[in-house]
């Protein structure tokens, strides 16, 4: 599991870091606060998992010139790409066509970060390359990256490097006291994930951000949010399941019965979604009737199905080796109070059940009660989950952490821990023990 | 900055608000009572160190010298919660609640980092030596026997009767008879619910206590409280 975070100028984040971190972590705070800059920092790294070999011809022959690194993967659980399906969210097309990289005749990539260089601030070095592993002997080449690569990534990632030249670590990296060999290094180089104000140093030119603690298998980490809720599933992603989980329509079908107990008895089914679109979807087949899309049923069933069905999946094939990372964007989206409880609960059964860590950006105050609710009833998934709540001042990301107790206290005190300011708003808080 | 005062029932809560009314409260929290207190004022204050806002606290405690409370004692362990609270996030701070040179009742300290005030006001005025323990309810008795508001809280329940008949049946006739019952009166709400039953209003100490404020001129209320509002004011100071 990761357990701290030091970030240098990631979208919004100027700099900041995240401590202290658990197994299950709730995002709140402020619009802006970097809610989300967080669980898209935790989506890339996590899914930087494509082999490579950094090279940075200047430092040549010196040990921290040629690094073990990798790179994005080509698509994650659901099926998605990374970065594209992120520039998505912010309004971009998904491939990215100015990427100042070319295809060197070895099959690496190489990147031009003099293209960078504006304001009068120098890039933070000319190029690298990133070498793609060799081929087995005889085996097709799987490894090489391709023009279509190069328009899909912007990241390269370092896990624990045994040296790091100094040009790559940012100052206010470095001021946080962060040993290069304890962390993985995360370098993004698209202009549009950079904070670009005020640039000082050549490395302002990229977002670099480190974390410390286990990382999660990077094609297991599930970022869940409305895109994802509003998408069919990707073929890859429903074939390699239905082929890999056991019993995985019985599964989602279980889940999804605890969270709409009207479904209870229904079969479930993925298969091609309707009017010859790309993909799947998934269906509902009560005995003795035609099955019907779960996109012709209410928002909040679609989106939990959905979920439920890419959670399973992923609940099904971590362990402790390769451990799984659920980052969950707005639990509270198209969901009645009382639905959201239940899937909470099931989301909870599910991770706790397994090495999944997760972080959850939330504004409703319903996930927040009913999470404390739930550490209240668990000593030990208390210890092992803490409420940030975020802030984003003049560029600077910090946190404030809430545990078990804290909530409590703030909850039945009348007090909200979403807001910094009083919105004067006219709640009342009552939390009360389960039976009375 | 935000500010934050703690209490141990409803009659303070009463107090504080009219005592507040002028600063910007950001939550009065009704602890129910001393022994949660210091446990609810580290958990609602403890995010708060991360953040940069500076925070200020108020705590209002009784004496209750009958359970060999001093406040020594209460101050003592009041910078021990706050030190546990610091150390939780990583702060060696050392909290030295000191009194204040004209009211010995209060105690004040404030930190850079984090910033943050802390005044503590402990009731230690006794209505009646005899009494067992000291509490907001002595103040609210000895306000409400003022002889001005006697008389307003008499006339607003349309009872006709002198403020010092009022005050002698509370405090001699009443206790007199109850004693010679074998019923004895040792603190000062004992005496605030004979008022409140003499004038016929609702008994709770905290209700009285809001009818009594009610009636009073704010400079009469200045006067009793005076130690309160130097513990508030320390809060104006750079």
């Amino acid at each position: 599991m990761i357990d701290r975070l030091v970030i240098h100028r990631f979208r919004g984040i100027r700099n900041g870091h995240m401590d202290h971190v658990r197994r299950l972590n709730l995002l709140i705070g402020p619009n802006n606060s970097g809610k989300t800059a967080i669980l898209e920092l935790l989506y890339l790294a996590g899914t930087s998992g494509r082999s490579a070999q950094f090279i940075r011809e200047d430092l040549l022959p010196a040990e921290r010139g040629a690094l073990q690194a990798t790179t994005s993967l080509r698509s994650d659980l659901p099926g998605l790409e990374p970065l594209p399906r992120l520039r998505l969210r912010h309004g971009r097309k998904a491939v990215w066509a100015d990427n100042p990289a070319v295809v060197t005749p070895e099959g690496g990539i190489e990147v031009n970060l003099a293209a960078l260089a504006a304001d009068g601030v120098p890039a933070p070095w000319p190029s690298f390359r990133l070498g793609a592993p060799l081929p087995e002997w005889g085996t097709r080449d799987v490894y090489a990256f391709t023009k279509a690569d190069l328009q899909r990534l912007a990241l390269f990632s370092l896990d624990q490097p045994a040296a790091l030249d100094v040009s790559m670590i940012p100052p206010a990296i470095a001021a946080a006291g962060v040993e290069p060999r304890a962390m993985r290094w995360h370098y993004l180089w698209e202009p549009d994930w950079v904070y670009r104000w005020e640039r000082q140093e050549p490395i302002d030119h990229l977002a670099v951000w480190s974390e410390a603690g286990v990382p999660p298998a990077p094609d297991r980490v599930l970022f869940y949010d409305a895109q994802t809720a509003n998408a069919h599933f990707t073929k890859r992603f429903s074939d390699w399941a239905y082929r890999t989980i056991p019993d995985w329509y019985e599964q989602i079908a279980h889940h999804l019965a605890h969270v709409f107990p009207d479904l209870a008895g229904a079969k479930v089914e993925i298969r091609d979604a309707p009017d010859a679109q790309k993909g799947t979807t998934g269906y509902i087949r009560f005995p003795g009737r035609t099955p019907l899309a779960i996109d012709h049923f209410g928002d909040g069933a679609r989106h939990s199905f959905k979920l439920l069905a890419t959670l399973s999946a992923l609940a099904a094939t971590v362990d402790e080796q390769r451990q799984g990372m659920l980052l969950w964007e707005e639990p509270e989206l198209c969901q009645n109070p009382a639905t959201l409880v239940r899937l909470l609960d099931q989301v909870i059964a599910i991770v706790t059940a397994k090495p999944i860590q997760v972080f959850l950006a939330t504004h409703s105050l319903e996930v927040l009660a009913h999470i404390t609710r739930l550490l209240q009833q668990n000593d030990i998934l208390a210890q092992e989950s803490l409420v940030f709540r975020t802030r984003l001042h003049n560029g600077t990301f910090s946190a404030s952490r809430f545990d078990v107790d804290n909530l409590t206290a703030w909850l039945e005190s009348g007090l909200d821990p979403r807001l910094v300011e009083d919105s004067g708003m006219p709640l009342q808080f009552h939390l009360r023990e389960a039976g009375v | 900055m935000k500010v934050y005062v703690f209490f141990e029932g409803k009659t303070e809560e009463k107090v504080v608000n009219k005592v507040c009314s002028g600063i910007s409260v950001t939550k009065k929290i009704d602890a129910q009572g001393k022994g949660g207190l210091h446990r609810k004022l580290a958990d609602i204050l403890t995010p708060l160190l991360e953040e940069p806002q500076p925070v200020a606290c108020l705590v209002l405690r009784d004496l209750d010298t009958h359970e060999g409370e001093t406040p020594e004692r209460i101050v003592q362990s009041l910078n021990d919660a706050l030190r546990r609270m610091f150390e939780q996030r990583g702060f060696q701070v050392s909290p030295d609640l000191q009194p204040l040179a004209d009211h010995q009742n209060v105690f004040v300290w404030t930190s850079q980092q984090p910033a943050m005030r802390v005044a503590l006001h402990i009731a230690t005025y006794r209505w009646k030596p005899e009494f067992i323990k000291a509490t907001i309810d002595d103040y609210m008795l000895g306000l409400a026997l003022e002889p001005t508001i006697a008389a307003a809280l008499a006339q607003s329940q349309r009872l006709v009767i002198e403020p010092d008949r009022l005050a002698a049946k509370i405090t001699r006739e009443l206790p007199d008879l109850l004693t010679q019952n074998g019923i004895q009166l040792v603190e000062a709400k004992d005496y605030v619910r004979l008022y409140a039953a003499v004038i016929k209003t609702h008994t709770s100490p905290a209700v009285f206590a809001e009818k009594v404020l009610e009636h009073a001129q704010e400079t009469t209320i200045r006067q009793h409280f005076a130690a309160l509002y130097a513990a508030l004011d320390t809060w104006e100071r750079p």
